[in-house]
């Protein structure tokens, strides 16, 4: 039998201090979702189960206290630390959950120069993290675009990239120990070592759980030496998005690593440069020791010598626009006034595909949604993480929302072109998504991503949370209508 | 019919320069900019969708609107006069421009424009972020002898001769049934961006001809404020009795006019 809200409640303050144990009606109904319901949360409206709970973990043992009772009980726990998710992976999808806050584990526990590696808790904010390493001559290396909001449990836990990974790869290239809690109770510390080979990396059971899984209570990630004078901007417009594609891969497969390598389609371009000129835009910076960073750029603007009528944008310009690419508090907030004023709403989604598909998978994804989705007023797109098989391409599109009540935004716009993007992503061979994860939302396509490798998700679900606590519904749907599986 | 005339100003975006680069500025003496968007003057903007709103709410009344955008600039004044086209603006001009204009100038380039057209109103920001002399619309009041309402926060239609105009001063709004023509200067007006057109918008207004006019760089009649000298230091006072400002205005505005200074 389900236990009651009240008594979840009761049982967590006996757990934990009451102060650590927060019921007020505001904090619970804004913690049953993320920025995936963006427009819902711009209306003031609340449509998913509100949480019985929002409980402000302090340590490890914290943490075990809870997924004990938790699993005991059958009460669904969501995960979460800067609340930056973009995909449904917060949202509170069974009633009465408690949402566990890792928040206040906010400690660097250790900087390691000799073994250029860092460990703090899950919720050491990752901006303040970079302050302090730069200070020290260093950088993780890592800088999302939700830099200023995320912290380190949930960047693992998501399987963030920062705007840098070309030359320092993803999270999971920079992980290297971990300390996790799974239902129960049961407490696992993976250790730091360069590499292993003591069978599968287990690493990867954690890295993109979406808290599906566990609960990432610490992490140690790899430290750089942080050399920004030497870094290198280049700029360039081109006449299509192919020459753009060619470009990328061309650098990749000549084994440049510039820490920034992107490309923006003429409508992307438009929305960020005024220069762009109804051309698309490429954009680099080689970055590292000073012969390295000079060989990255010698080599790329080679590169560009071969494609016709590619022109030379000012470094100047490119340095000081991508210093302010990041999204903090302030721009979330001027965002949410524009949407209330214009029900004029931006969204972004973000797929991936090897360099024989992702041209076109671009092409379809365009032409698709500017054909089939009502009042839209913008779609666009650019590649920000290129690999030597392939790229990402991040979709950004923005529509009106027209006779249709909050509630029924989801539905009527934004589910509709996710649906578009994730079936093309799939029918060329792509993955539905690069790295904002699955969520709750596009969860909906699991089985279509992962084909007969399912099996494998599902046996981890199963076996390290047999009761289904863990943030039900992420990466695995709860409810789901093979008929209409963008609906709900 | 009901003619307005939206003048507005790209400029970029000062809220997205940093702290330290201010400080670089104030050192070294320059601004770069170059790297910085440019946006349409949060007041222009408010006018440019006030102006929208009016159109919109004549269509319920059997009333009809007319709607101009004019401004002075680059390539990047194109694509907006596109997008105002594509939300419903009948006629876009735009002044070949490079340069940051005085405002003299910049009020003679548009009242040469604006006097073809002989408008109804005129819509204004009331000022820049940069410069910010808020000379531009009472200058060209002035030039065209119309009267200038400022502060305005709305305004909405009433008859082909006049117009409801909602206005903010010390603090207050006051609403007023002003008869037409008007230069309204558009102040700060909360949640009034711009509309966004859809794509489909945009597909059928793409045969949209924006006027495009070169200005007349050798009769510049505009005034050129070189620097200030003060005439005159003697500084005269009155104490006026009133119970509250409206009555203290009613005291001005009674003396004013028997003193011939203003008419009824």
């Amino acid at each position: 039998m389900a236990i009651s809200r009240e008594k979840i409640v009761e049982e967590l303050k006996n757990i934990l201090r009451d102060e650590q144990v927060v019921t007020d009606e505001q904090v619970l109904k804004e913690s049953s979702r993320d920025r995936y319901r963006k427009y819902e949360q711009c209306m003031d409206v609340y449509t998913q189960p509100i949480p019985a709970a929002v409980v402000f973990a302090e340590s490890t043992e914290d943490i075990t206290k809870i997924l004990a009772f938790a699993d005991e009980n059958g009460v669904n726990v969501v995960p979460r630390t800067g609340q930056s998710a973009i995909e449904g992976g917060l949202e509170t999808a069974k009633e009465n959950s408690v949402v566990i806050d890792g928040t206040r584990m906010n400690k660097v526990l250790e900087i390691n120069e000799t073994n250029m590696q860092v460990t703090c808790q899950c919720g050491v904010p990752l901006e303040s993290l970079e302050d302090q390493l730069r200070e020290m001559g260093l950088t993780t290396g890592h800088s999302p675009q939700s830099k200023p909001l995320a912290q380190m449990g949930g960047l693992v836990a998501t399987r963030s990239i920062g705007q840098f990974s070309t030359l320092y790869g993803g999270i999971e290239d920079m992980i290297v120990g971990l300390e996790v809690v799974f239902p129960g109770g049961k407490v696992c510390r993976i250790k730091n070592v360069p590499r292993r080979s003591v069978g599968p990396d287990i690493r990867h059971i954690v890295l993109g759980n979406e808290g599906a899984l566990c609960f990432i209570t610490e992490v140690t990630v790899k430290i750089f030496k942080y050399q920004p004078e030497n870094n290198i901007y280049m700029g360039y417009k081109v006449d299509n998005m192919t020459d753009g594609f060619k470009v990328l891969r061309q650098v990749m497969v000549d084994g440049y690593k510039p820490s920034v390598a992107r490309l923006y389609d003429l409508q992307d371009a438009e929305m960020h440069f005024d220069w762009a000129d109804g051309k698309c835009v490429l954009v680099f910076m080689a970055e590292g020791p000073a012969a390295v960073a000079k060989a990255t750029a010698e080599g790329i603007e080679a590169i560009i010598a071969g494609i016709d009528n590619a022109e030379v944008v000012d470094p100047a310009i490119i340095e000081k626009w991508f210093n302010r690419l990041n999204w903090g508090p302030e721009q979330i907030a001027e965002e949410r006034e524009e949407i209330i004023a214009t029900k004029n709403i931006g969204i972004t989604t973000e797929i991936s595909g090897c360099w024989d598909c992702i041209n076109d998978i671009y092409d379809e994804v365009i032409e698709r949604i500017t054909n089939e989705v009502p009042d839209l007023t913008m779609i666009g797109g650019h590649t920000s993480h290129s690999y030597i098989n392939g790229t990402n391409v991040y979709f950004t599109y923005y529509y009106n929302v027209v006779d249709c009540e909050p509630e029924e935004e989801i539905n009527k716009y934004h589910n509709l072109i996710n649906k578009i993007i994730c079936e093309s992503a799939v029918k060329y061979g792509g993955s539905i998504a690069h790295h904002h994860g699955l969520g709750k939302a596009r969860a909906h396509m699991v089985w279509e991503e992962y084909g007969s490798s399912f099996y494998m998700l599902d046996t981890l679900k199963k076996a390290f949370d047999p009761n289904g606590i863990m943030n039900m519904g992420t990466l695995i749907p709860i409810k789901h209508d093979p008929e209409n599986p963008w609906r709900f | 019919m009901i003619t307005i005339i939206n003048c507005f100003k790209m400029e970029k975006d000062y809220d997205k320069v940093s702290e330290q680069e201010w400080q670089q500025a104030a050192d070294e003496g320059k601004l770069d900019l170059g790297y910085l968007k440019s946006k349409i003057n949060v007041t222009d903007e408010s006018g440019l969708e006030l102006s929208l709103r009016f159109q919109d709410a004549c269509a319920g009344t059997g009333q009809e609107a007319q709607l101009e955008a004019v401004s002075a600039g680059e390539e990047n004044v194109t694509s907006t006069l596109q997008t105002l086209a594509a939300l419903g603006y009948d006629r876009t001009c735009r002044i070949c421009n490079k340069e940051e204009l005085d405002p003299g100038y910049v009020s003679q380039i548009l009242a040469g424009y604006i006097e073809e057209t002989d408008p109804d109103i005129i819509v204004c920001g009331d000022s820049s972020a940069a410069g910010s002399s808020k000379a531009v619309p009472i200058l060209m009041a002035e030039r065209f002898g119309m009267r200038c309402i400022s502060g305005v926060t709305d305004f909405t239609p009433v008859d082909d001769e006049h117009i409801k105009v909602v206005y903010r001063r010390d603090g207050r709004l006051y609403e007023e049934t002003a008869s037409l023509p008007l230069v309204l200067m558009i102040g700060n007006v909360g949640r009034t961006y711009l509309r966004v057109p859809t794509l489909k918008q945009r597909l059928a207004s793409a045969g949209h001809e924006i006027k495009v006019i070169e200005p007349d760089r050798d009769n510049h009649k505009g005034a050129v404020i070189t620097g200030f000298r003060i005439e005159n230091n003697n500084r005269q006072t009155e104490y006026i009795d009133g119970s509250d400002a409206d009555a203290a205005a009613r005291i001005i505005y009674d003396r004013l006019l028997r003193e011939g200074v203003i008419d009824r």
